[in-house]
């Protein structure tokens, strides 16, 4: 039921058919998480918040910096350096009291991404980068949650619902990730502070449509909005059943999935590296390194952190490491490295690369 | 035949440009067209988008028509 206070507060809704008290009583029940509160998220909460969504998840694990505030508008100069979803949440509060804000300043993973949709009735990505943005897909696949897609470039943007109602999901529009370090940087680049604010706001457009069951919902179209020429159209999509299946087909090892790979390893690394480039690369939590020496052989290095697997038993050990680990091989001078990638690539690794010349060029 | 190529995104800043037009011979199909494409901008070897035809993604090779309107979409990460 809705208090007397509640009927004032959404009067303007309720007294649209299609609305009412009915619907309004519909938002106050709904759950819904908003993954970043960025330029994006500080958009769509704003409005979802004030349109009396009953429960509102947020979560960001990033803090406020000073140039966040040229489009982030739910923070002030005073916030920085505090926590996004927290001060959000804060702010929100002011807007709609009557809201249920549950705060997670933390970061997205495998690990508590299911339980977490599994909470919530819709999710929406406010996410900027294509690791989470994948993550979120699969995630809202498996847990079966529409997803409220949103994403930014420059004066540009695109937004879609994907996994409604048995329609197409991200990977049918976009499948996969694999060579996204040719024309993408993952690092902040610049935007127009005012393009997360009118992308957002059709996020919570089309989140309200679901919640209220009004309308057309955008799904299995994606809307490019240009700012600069006020260009828009929607284009078709097609559900891609296949792509699916395959996220399906992962749902078991979901949480050992490292999507990070994408953003951090591919784009920096070839068939072939040298030994500047793995150095810069140590540390790097997506790596395998494989030295495939017998254990007399010399000079090891202690900070390659690498595994010892002589090329002789590479073939019938198992490495216990997914297909799509970033696997480096060297030898001494990385022949037999070869070798073994030749090895390993039957036994279905994806991504090894040799390092040239071997460990004696380490130093 | 001519059609018309409109560029989005890092790609359209690839190629400084917005949108250009085409000419295509009669009966050209998709597939025929993404070698035209990629022979007349070997810069966007290596590029991700999706194609779209006259405002639908391109899912198989149909053959295009004179005017067809061709949306070359890489995807966006900001947020």
């Amino acid at each position: 039921m809705l208090t007397e206070e509640e009927k004032y507060r959404y009067s303007r809704h309720i007294k649209l058919n299609e609305v009412g008290e009915t619907g309004q009583q519909k938002l106050k029940q709904s759950n819904v998480l908003v993954i970043g509160a960025g330029g994006l998220g500080c958009s769509v909460l704003q409005y979802l918040s004030a349109a009396g969504v009953g429960t509102l998840g947020i979560i960001d694990f990033d803090t406020i910096e000073l140039s966040n505030l040229q489009r982030q508008i739910l923070f002030t100069t005073e916030d920085i350096g505090k926590n996004k979803a927290k001060v959000a949440a804060k702010r929100l509060s002011g807007i709609n009291p009557n809201v249920d804000y549950i705060v997670y300043p933390k970061r997205l993973t495998t690990k508590n991404a299911l339980s977490l949709f599994n909470d919530f009735d819709i999710v929406i990505d406010g996410s900027d980068n294509f690791a989470t943005r994948y993550l979120v897909n699969d995630a809202a696949v498996i847990t079966n949650t529409p997803l409220v897609y949103g994403a930014i470039y420059k004066f540009e943007g695109q937004v879609s619902v994907f996994n409604y109602q048995n329609g197409p999901t991200y990977r049918c529009l976009y499948p996969d990730f694999a060579g996204y370090g040719a024309n993408t940087n993952c690092s902040d680049i610049g935007v127009m502070g005012v393009l997360p604010g009118m992308i957002g706001t059709h996020q919570a457009n089309e989140t309200l449509k679901i919640i209220l069951g009004i309308g057309e919902v955008l799904s299995g179209k994606v809307l490019l909005v240009k700012a600069l020429n006020n260009d828009s159209q929607k284009l078709s999509v097609s559900k891609d059943q296949h792509e699916i299946d395959k996220v399906m087909a992962k749902a078991d090892e979901f949480e050992n999935i490292d999507y990070d790979v994408l953003c951090n390893t591919i784009k920096s690394i070839g068939p072939e590296i040298n030994a500047s480039e793995l150095k810069q690369m140590l540390g790097n939590q997506n790596m395998t390194i494989i030295d495939v020496r017998e254990s007399f052989e010399k000079p090891r290095y202690k900070e390659l952190n690498a595994k010892d697997i002589p090329l002789g038993v590479i073939n019938s050990v198992d490495l216990e490491l997914p297909l799509d680990e970033q696997i480096v091989v060297y030898c001494q001078h990385g022949i037999r490295s070869k070798k073994a990638i030749e090895i390993l690539k039957k036994k279905g690794y994806q991504n090894l690369t040799n390092l040239t010349g071997g460990i004696l060029t380490w130093n | 035949m001519k059609v018309i190529v409109k560029y989005l995104g890092n790609v359209a800043e690839q190629l400084k440009s917005e949108y250009e037009y085409i000419e295509l011979p009669e009966a050209t199909t998709y597939l025929q067209f993404l070698e035209v494409l990629n022979t007349l901008h070997p810069d966007l070897q290596g590029f991700v988008y999706k194609v779209a035809i006259n405002q639908s993604i391109a899912t198989e090779d149909v053959e295009l028509k004179d005017d067809d309107e061709i949306a070359i979409l890489p995807p966006y990460s900001g947020g």
